[in-house]
């Protein structure tokens, strides 16, 4: 089991890019990568899966990264926070995230499920929906996420 | 006074506070919240304060130190050093020449209601100032001479103190009565010739000892809110403008939090400036969605239906000036500093705003703890959780 080798076994993904190199620039900002944190490459799946499920409620990247000898995934959304109706939709995304994961070889990773607000947040952690997405695997970040070693 | 800067002063080393209509403190035990609070209220009530020090019989001989030890509580001198400075409104003050020289000031300009208030009632009566051991704080023995006076004066007939038709506005009665006293009614009785307050349900009569916890901290809360606000059309007292609670939330349920929060605004629209420490989330919710309703033209209704209330006519007006009030929020840092936190964006990327001055970092482990040991369980592999979406 090998993220590189898993991503390209991974239909429409191909190819993963160096580091946090398939992030935007104005994602890439969101994330604090520690200096010895060992990055295995990331993978805009919104965009590779664009063109085969162009109707889809894509998740947006996957980040891999090595913590001791284990391989980890952080599956990461930058969306707005900006209403509850935010809640939704990125519920929406879990939900295909999830079923699309179980299709590829990655649902054998271990992993972590983040959303990282995209600007000001209308919710805070005692949110109910935020407690019912917890208790379907996502984990509410707020507008940073740490990739700590 | 729109602003007080402390320096140096207990475990404070820089806290400059500018205050809003609403000025909200957080942060961990003995981070300086308290102090903070009762040097405001001896910064605007200074003559008063030193009055009845005198009134009392308690002698500081003009000394700072033993001031302190009267006003803060025995052994509290040592919050002042060499290098201790307050300020307010930006001019310094000179600490020691203000406490040695009696002040002018004899009306009181600020109402602090202390954290220990559940003391003032330990026999079912408010003890007088001078029953209390020379080294309690005088912000307790205040308060506590304060609702003796209140009882006095103002409750000598023989009708409950709650309900009672003009305390209160009736929509704040019932929603006391469902949150916090249920069927009970707070009235006077008497042991002998002792006047004890009990609450009572079918001729049965419940001494302080009895009631519930939340009841306990309630009451002498009440009767300060009772002094706050005087029967009839008159909105404050003589010449209170501030009103300092500490920790309104202890041992209240949410509903009944919800009520007190609904009555600091009732406070605010009439006019007094409300400062409060707390170790609630509930309280900062408040000030959060005050700020969001202001800034995104939310009406009182929109106010009213964050506390389930009815939107009469006289609540509504209350919503409608509560909405025009602002808000500040300092985080008292273990650390000796305050940081504003007003904003309390949960998505901020200062991990003190964010976590709400700490208040929701259990919260959010909490979320993260699920989360991760959902994402990485076998029913969310196999879809098990998602099945019913498909």
């Amino acid at each position: 089991m090998s993220f590189s080798a898993d991503i390209k076994a991974t239909p429409g993904l191909n190819r993963a890019c160096k580091g946090l190199g398939a992030l935007s620039d104005t994602d890439k900002v969101r994330l604090t990568v520690g200096a010895t944190t060992r990055l295995l490459g990331s993978v805009n799946v919104d965009a590779a899966l664009q063109a085969s499920q162009p109707n889809a409620a894509r998740w947006d990247y996957v980040v891999g990264q090595k913590v001791g000898n284990k391989e980890h995934l952080h599956w990461i959304e930058v969306h707005p926070a900006a209403s509850t109706g935010n809640i939704n939709e990125v519920a929406a995304k879990l939900d295909w995230l999830a079923h699309w994961m179980k299709t590829t070889p990655l649902v054998a990773y271990p992993r972590q499920i983040v959303w990282i607000a995209s600007g000001k947040s209308a919710f805070n952690q005692r949110h109910p929906s935020l407690r019912a997405l917890a208790n379907r695997g996502l984990r509410y970040a707020g507008s940073h996420w740490s990739l700590r070693p | 006074m729109k602003r007080l800067t402390l320096r140096n002063v207990g475990q404070i080393k820089e806290a400059d506070l500018h205050f809003g209509d609403l000025t909200v403190l957080v942060g961990p035990q003995a981070s300086g919240k308290s102090i903070s609070l009762q040097w405001l209220k001896l910064m605007l009530d200074t003559g008063l304060i030193q009055d009845q020090l005198h009134a009392y019989g308690l002698d500081y001989a003009g000394k700072t130190e033993d001031f302190l030890d009267v006003y803060l509580g025995e052994g509290m001198h040592s919050v002042w050093q060499a290098d201790s400075e307050v300020h307010v409104d930006g001019k310094r003050i000179e600490i020691e020449k203000k406490i040695a020289r009696q002040q002018r000031n004899k009306s009181e300009s600020a109402f602090l209601i202390p954290a220990q208030r559940v003391m003032t009632l330990d026999k079912g009566w408010p003890k007088p100032f001078q029953s209390y051991s020379p080294g309690d704080p005088y912000a307790v023995r205040a308060f506590s001479d304060g609702l003796r006076m209140l009882m006095e004066r103002e409750f000598a007939g023989t009708g409950p103190l709650f309900p009672q038709s003009n305390r209160l506005k009736a929509d704040y009665r019932k929603l006391l009565q469902e949150s916090v006293f249920a069927d009970f009614k707070l009235t006077v009785d008497k042991v002998q010739s002792q006047k004890r307050l009990v609450l009572g349900s079918g001729g049965n009569h419940l001494p302080y000892m009895v009631w519930s916890a939340g009841q306990r901290e309630f009451v002498p809360l009440l009767l300060g809110l009772y002094w706050l606000m005087p029967p009839g059309k008159v909105a404050r007292r003589g010449d209170i403008e501030w009103v300092v609670i500490e920790e309104l939330e202890m041992g209240l349920h949410p509903r009944a939090i919800s009520v007190v929060l609904l009555l600091v605004l009732e406070l605010m629209s009439r006019g007094y400036r409300v400062c409060l420490s707390t170790h609630s989330p509930q309280v900062l919710e408040l000030v959060w969605a005050l700020a969001a309703l202001r800034k995104h033209k939310g009406s009182a209704d929109d106010l009213l239906n964050l506390f389930e209330a009815p939107h009469s006519a006289g609540l509504r007006d209350m919503a409608k000036a509560a909405l025009e009030k602002k808000s500040r929020v300092y985080y008292f840092a273990p650390t000796g500093t305050a940081k504003e936190i007003t904003d309390l964006d949960p998505g901020s990327s200062e991990a003190q705003e964010a976590s709400w001055g700490g208040l929701l970092e259990f919260s959010a482990r909490a979320n993260d703890t699920v989360a991760k040991a959902v994402a990485n369980s076998p029913e969310f592999s196999s879809g098990d959780l998602f099945a019913e979406d498909k």
